[in-house]
């Protein structure tokens, strides 16, 4: 072995908050210094070491500094980087090296235990620390494998399988558990643990949505009709231009004919196509990952929907990505707010304030190193205090990822495997990290065992997954001639999931050979290589006559693949080892034939706050200033510029919009191609706190926000837009079942399919419940039944996307279409939150009032006549109105309608949007809103003014006023101190000294 | 990036570094060499220095890079990841003395805003007839700040500088995004024709694409004249 060492590990800044983060728990430490260090598995020859040196930019050591320690990959492993720099070194003409790792030295003062400091330092999913140069050696030592065990249920009977449950975390149940036992037992045979992980992989909730299947006892009568069920209820009401529901990784919907440019996959020159740009859908969650390691969660989180893009059809290409979160109450240092409870966390999960710090990171930069735009986005911050020990809330949080791409027509369909055919695993190679992800994640928090919960999480490679896109994109730009007969993305359980779902799906078996599966660490059982979720990996079944071609593309874009088994026509799953004994020889039935007992209860009262809201003390400054404070209001500045918003140069609305640059868009637009100005659209909706007063009335929110934004562009009929619904909640007591069984009936049934409105596609998290004991007090926090609707819709001119920008070179007038109808109802606001007065009435709508603004709006939008466009959600009308005016840079005056409380009227958070049109246009409008039965529901709010403030008056008196800048800089706060928390501080003070 | 060369009237090839490693393309083939964004090995020992490497250390490579950045009847152009792998590159190209390293951020964040750059007189043939105007235009990048070892700043030819609002080169965050000194962003060699800069004009080319679009801007932005510069280059 030779070591090198490079240079500094960290800029001063980011070692200086290193150290401070450790001296905060270990105080005898008062200086620390890293470096990079390399090391070598085979000693460089002298004539190739200038060389080495040079590309490290390092010198070489003999031993270690006094006072110091490596921290580098985990005994065993090969880390990312050692593939991707040992590739390098062999480009470079320095092939003597067989492999270089990297790690990082510490260099810290006297009189500190290194063992301690160690584990202050590292992350022991992948790394390990080592004293000296001996313990470095041994990163190339490899070690042998291990082979799998049986489970003796032939001597030991059902017992056997239930101690197996508990020692591997397989999170089985007692049904699951006989059905085991007496499907074994009838094949006369034991189970090896190989085939216990796949099946309890295979039917976590994770997998099989269980809860979303079952049949349910509501009021005491049985109903047949699962939840799915009622979401298919949509598609079967109308499925027009959905070319895909259901049954792919994500589902396709009709796009626009167009110009599409890409490569000619034979000679590699660029052209025009004219064809079908269909458009696929996508949203996911990683919220279990994300509460256990932030960075890592949510980067996994965002890479694992990106694959189920790329494996959509027979490959496809993502697009444009979004990112939310709803995270319990952040108590950001030095910024209190009065409203914020006192804290209440476990000590197993990271914080709101450290999930916000570094889970938008990884998400960012996954997207930014795939080269994926993110370009819409949201998030929540929330806690409401039931008792003592209890509260609503997001310890565990939603980590939502999503996004769309585009799909040729010839595509959309897998081909049904035929026998013979090859499977193959394209992308990175197994280690023995995230296993059991299925499963752990459809425990509460706080249920599992902490290690098998920090081992469910995953690492991140990026630029792994974006190779395997090349070669996807290579394979998709043939056409006809795409290799892929079939593909998979590899996610939660692993192989163990991915392979047997893609010959399911085919009615086929197959039979693999695990020592063909790649692997980057040595000694690996294998439970472990099959069941491990290891990243940046796809399943793919290809024609054996395609194979050359195939490795061809894969060899020009440096990805890794392996050929690990081939399609069988007998539905038996194989796998064999280099001794020829079997790890699984089982009958796919056995794995997918199972069917959950399940009979859930619900029962429906309806019964909602008719309570109203106190406002007699409430002081209307303060209340604007909380307001424009919250999280979930502020600006997002410091969640959207760590994104790339730009890359692939089709993006044509960001979040940031004007001049000056404000993230307040409401809607995420591209473009079809190069050459035209159609495009594709998608926006978010989402009112979960609502949930606590009325479920189903926070379902019918969460849809209607989502088309008030998504409305901003250009959509030719409401029943164009396609939905997904992310359903997150706390199942597992009757409250919350009943709830969530009656926000899908609220939603689907008499609101979606009324208007139109498909949702063929979704996901659900329905564990979001987080329980630990603290001082012998047990403790429980869980969410209320969130629901997160991202809508998607082709669009027929990009240009006409409406935006809060307001125009002022002309007369004009503000108007707020209410479609609450003023009845300004405050439950679940903001408003009612920062007052502690969350359970009074809540807002609803029904459909016909939204068919008929997205008709007024496209009537509008037709003739000109809308110069602005913005929606009232999180915040009311305030944080609507403000947001123009920061966009904008002007001030606005507006009058409170007469007998309208004034504070209700600004805060309430109905259905409503703010357009800003030609006073001279202003009869045309209301003739306009007539015909679409809206009259009713425009008001006219006021002017833009010229000194620059908001101003609000009553009766013809001002109640209000404050300069625009002053209402930036409390709206900008939160940025502000999230960035001077994340990033240079310096810079943060830079940015918010400008608001002046 | 090939869109607004293809529509600028090139003919666009998609290059890959294996492919020329294993000698199925041929460098000098073509008239220009454009090196697009991102995160090559994943940024594995430095933004673009992996790939820089891999010519700079490859005998043959290395020779026909060094002959075509020195043919004068070429162009080459370097953006984001490529702008900091041709950095790297300098020792094989003319007149090219002055190129920087690049840096980490001086926020210690990846940027991605749409900052306003002043275009300079220099003899940068993409830029020829754009000099003394001020545009914006789209950064996205976590190494992006220029840095010349010792402060040796002279005969830089700087073609893009950030500005402020009253379009001055400015070290002020976030209108300089990176802490580059006086705002430079991008240089070109002393003839012109080599380029390199951080941010990316070729995803604000079409005013469509544009987060802020001037109102007297039509089918494409003042960005599109860089483009045709190139072809008109060759006329």
């Amino acid at each position: 072995m030779q070591v090198f060492m490079g240079k500094a590990a960290f800029s001063v800044l980011r070692l200086e908050q290193k150290l401070q983060h450790i001296q905060a728990k270990y105080p005898q430490l008062s200086r620390l210094d890293a470096h990079e260090i390399y090391f070598t598995s085979t000693n460089i020859p002298k004539n190739k070491q200038q060389r080495l040196l040079a590309i490290l930019n390092a010198q070489k050591i003999i031993t270690l500094p006094d006072n110091s320690l490596v921290i580098f990959p985990r005994l065993s492993t090969i880390s990312p980087w050692s593939s991707k720099a040992t590739e390098i070194m062999q480009q470079c003409e320095i092939s003597e090296i067989e492999r270089i790792e990297r790690g990082i030295l510490y260099i810290f003062n006297a009189g500190i235990d290194a063992k301690i400091l160690a584990q202050h330092l590292l992350d022991p999913l992948i790394e390990t620390a080592a004293f000296n140069l001996e313990a470095l050696a041994k990163t190339f030592i490899t070690k042998e494998s291990q082979s799998f065990q049986t489970i003796d249920i032939h001597n030991q009977g059902i017992d056997a399988l239930i101690s197996t449950n508990r020692q591997l975390g397989l999170a089985l149940d007692t049904h699951e558990i006989t059905y085991l036992y007496e499907k074994f037992s009838a094949l006369n045979r034991n189970p090896s643990d190989v085939e216990l992980m796949m099946f309890a992989q295979a039917n976590s909730e994770h997998c099989r949505h269980k809860i979303f299947k079952s049949k349910w006892i509501v009021n005491d009568s049985i109903k047949e009709e699962s939840l799915f069920n009622k979401i298919q209820l949509t598609y079967q009401a109308n499925a027009t231009n959905v070319l895909s529901a259901y049954k792919d990784n994500a589902s396709v919907i009709v796009g626009n004919k167009a110009e599409r440019f890409y490569c000619d996959p034979f000679e590699q020159i660029y052209h025009f196509y004219e064809e079908s740009i269909h458009i696929l859908m996508k949203v996911e969650t990683h919220n279990h990952p994300t509460a256990i390691s932030p960075y890592p969660g949510a980067a996994t989180g965002a890479g694992g929907e990106i694959r189920d893009e790329g494996a959509t059809g027979r490959g496809a290409k993502p697009k444009a990505g979004l990112v939310g979160f709803s995270v319990s109450n952040l108590h950001i240092p030095n910024f209190p707010q009065q409203w914020e409870n006192q804290v209440m966390h476990p000590t197993h999960l990271a914080t709101p304030l450290l999930i916000m710090q570094e889970a938008p990171i990884g998400a960012a930069r996954f997207n930014n190193e795939f080269g994926r735009p993110v370009i819409c986005g949201y998030m929540r911050s929330f806690e409401h205090i039931i008792d003592t020990t209890t509260r609503y809330g997001y310890h565990k949080p939603i980590m939502l990822a999503g996004g769309f791409g585009n799909i040729k027509t010839e595509h959309v369909e897998k081909k049904a495997l035929q026998s013979g055919q090859l499977l193959i695993v394209l992308g990175g190679p197994a280690m023995a990290i995230g296993l059991g992800g299925g499963a752990a994640s459809s425990m509460a928090s706080g249920e599992s065992d902490q290690q098998l919960d920090f081992a469910s999480v995953q690492r991140d490679n990026a630029e792994m997954e974006r190779r395997c896109q090349e070669v996807i994109d290579q394979c998709w730009m043939m056409g006809e001639e795409n290799p892929i007969v079939s593909i998979h993305d590899v996610g939660a359980g692993g192989l163990s999931n991915a392979l047997p779902e893609i010959i399911q799906d085919a009615e086929k078996g197959g039979i693999f050979s695990l020592d063909k599966i790649p692997v980057a660490e040595s000694g690996m059982s294998p439970l472990e290589i099959w069941s491990n979720e290891s990243q940046e990996r796809y399943v793919l079944a290809i024609d054996e006559t395609s194979i050359i071609q195939f490795e061809k593309i894969c060899n020009r874009e440096r990805c890794p693949f392996a050929i690990v088994g081939q399609v069988t026509n007998e539905q038996q799953l194989i796998l064999k080892n280099e001794t020829q004994s079997r790890p699984i020889d089982l009958p796919m039935s056995v794995i997918f034939d199972y069917a959950p007992e399940g009979l859930r209860t619900a029962t429906l009262d309806h019964v909602t706050s008719k309570n109203k809201i106190q406002l007699k003390h409430v002081q209307i400054d303060t209340l604007i200033l909380d307001v424009l404070q919250h999280p979930t209001v502020a600006s997002k500045s410091y969640l959207i510029t760590i994104g790339d918003r730009s890359v692939g140069g089709l993006v044509a609305r960001d979040q940031f919009v004007g001049a000056w640059q404000i993230p307040v868009a409401d809607v995420g637009v591209t473009c079809a191609g190069f050459k035209t100005n159609r495009g594709e659209a998608m926006a978010i909706g989402e009112r979960a706190p609502v949930a606590i007063i009325d479920p189903p009335a926070s379902g019918r929110l969460a849809v209607a926000e989502a088309v008030t934004n998504i409305m901003a562009a250009d959509i030719q009929q409401l029943s164009d837009i396609k939905l997904s619904a992310n359903w997150m909640a706390a199942c597992g007591d009757e409250k919350q079942d009943s709830a969530l069984y009656s926000t899908v009936e609220g939603i689907t049934r008499d609101f979606c399919v009324h208007l139109g409105l498909t949702i063929p596609v979704g996901k659900d998290s329905l564990s979001m419940r987080t329980t630990w004991s603290e001082a012998n007090e047990k403790k429980s926090v869980f969410s209320p039944v969130s629901l997160v609707i991202t809508a998607f819709s082709a669009i027929n001119d990009v240009r006409n996307t409406l935006t809060p920008v307001v125009k002022s070179d002309i007369e004009t007038i503000l108007l707020l279409i209410d479609l609450g109808f003023q009845q300004n109802r405050m439950g679940g606001s903001i408003a009612s939150q920062v007052i502690n007065q969350l359970s009074v009435e809540a807002p609803d709508i029904a459909p016909i009032d939204l068919a008929n603004l997205f008709k007024l709006i496209n009537d509008a939008r037709q003739t000109k006549m809308i110069h602005a466009y913005h929606d009232r959600s999180d915040g009311g009308l305030v944080a609507c109105l403000t947001e123009m005016m920061f966009a904008s840079h002007c001030g606005l005056t507006i009058n409170i309608p007469e007998d309208t409380s004034a504070a209700q009227f600004l805060f309430n958070e109905e259905i409503g949007i703010v357009v800003q049109v030609d006073v001279q246009q202003l009869p045309h409008f209301k003739k306009l809103a007539k015909k679409h039965d809206l009259e009713e529901a425009i008001i006219e709010l006021g002017y833009l003014n010229a000194t620059d403030e908001l101003i609000i008056q009553s009766l013809e008196k001002t109640i209000y006023q404050q300069p625009r800048h002053l209402l930036f800089k409390a709206w900008s706060e939160v940025s502000y101190h999230m960035q001077k928390l994340r990033d240079n501080p310096q810079c943060a003070e830079e940015i918010f000294q400008l608001i002046k | 990036m090939a869109a607004a060369f293809t529509l600028a009237g090139f003919n666009c090839i998609d290059v890959h570094m294996s492919d020329l490693l294993a000698e199925r393309v041929d460098l000098a083939n073509f008239n220009g060499l454009v090196a697009c964004g991102g995160f090559s090995y994943g940024d594995v020992l430095g933004a673009g220095s992996g790939w820089a490497n891999t010519i700079l250390y490859h005998a043959k490579l290395a020779k026909s890079f060094e002959l075509f950045f020195h043919d004068p009847q070429k162009f080459i152009l370097g953006v984001c990841n490529g702008c900091q792998m041709l950095s790297q590159l300098k020792d094989l190209m003319p007149g090219a003395d002055h190129f920087p390293q690049l840096k980490y951020n001086v926020s210690e964040q990846f940027e991605a805003r749409l900052s306003m750059v002043r275009i300079n007189q220099t003899n940068s043939i993409l830029f020829e007839d754009m000099a003394n105007i001020s545009l914006p235009i789209v950064v996205a990048h976590g190494e992006g700040r220029m840095h010349w070892p010792d402060n040796n700043m002279k005969n830089i030819q700087t073609t893009l500088q950030y500005v402020d609002n009253e379009n001055l080169p400015t070290m002020h965050y976030p209108m300089n995004p990176n802490g580059s000194p006086d705002g430079i962003t991008a240089v070109c060699n002393k003839d012109g024709r080599i380029n390199i800069m951080m941010p990316h004009p070729e995803r604000i080319f079409r005013t469509v694409q544009a987060s802020w679009a001037a109102s007297t801007w039509q089918t494409y932005t003042p960005w599109m004249q860089m483009f045709l510069n190139a072809r008109a280059w060759f006329e």
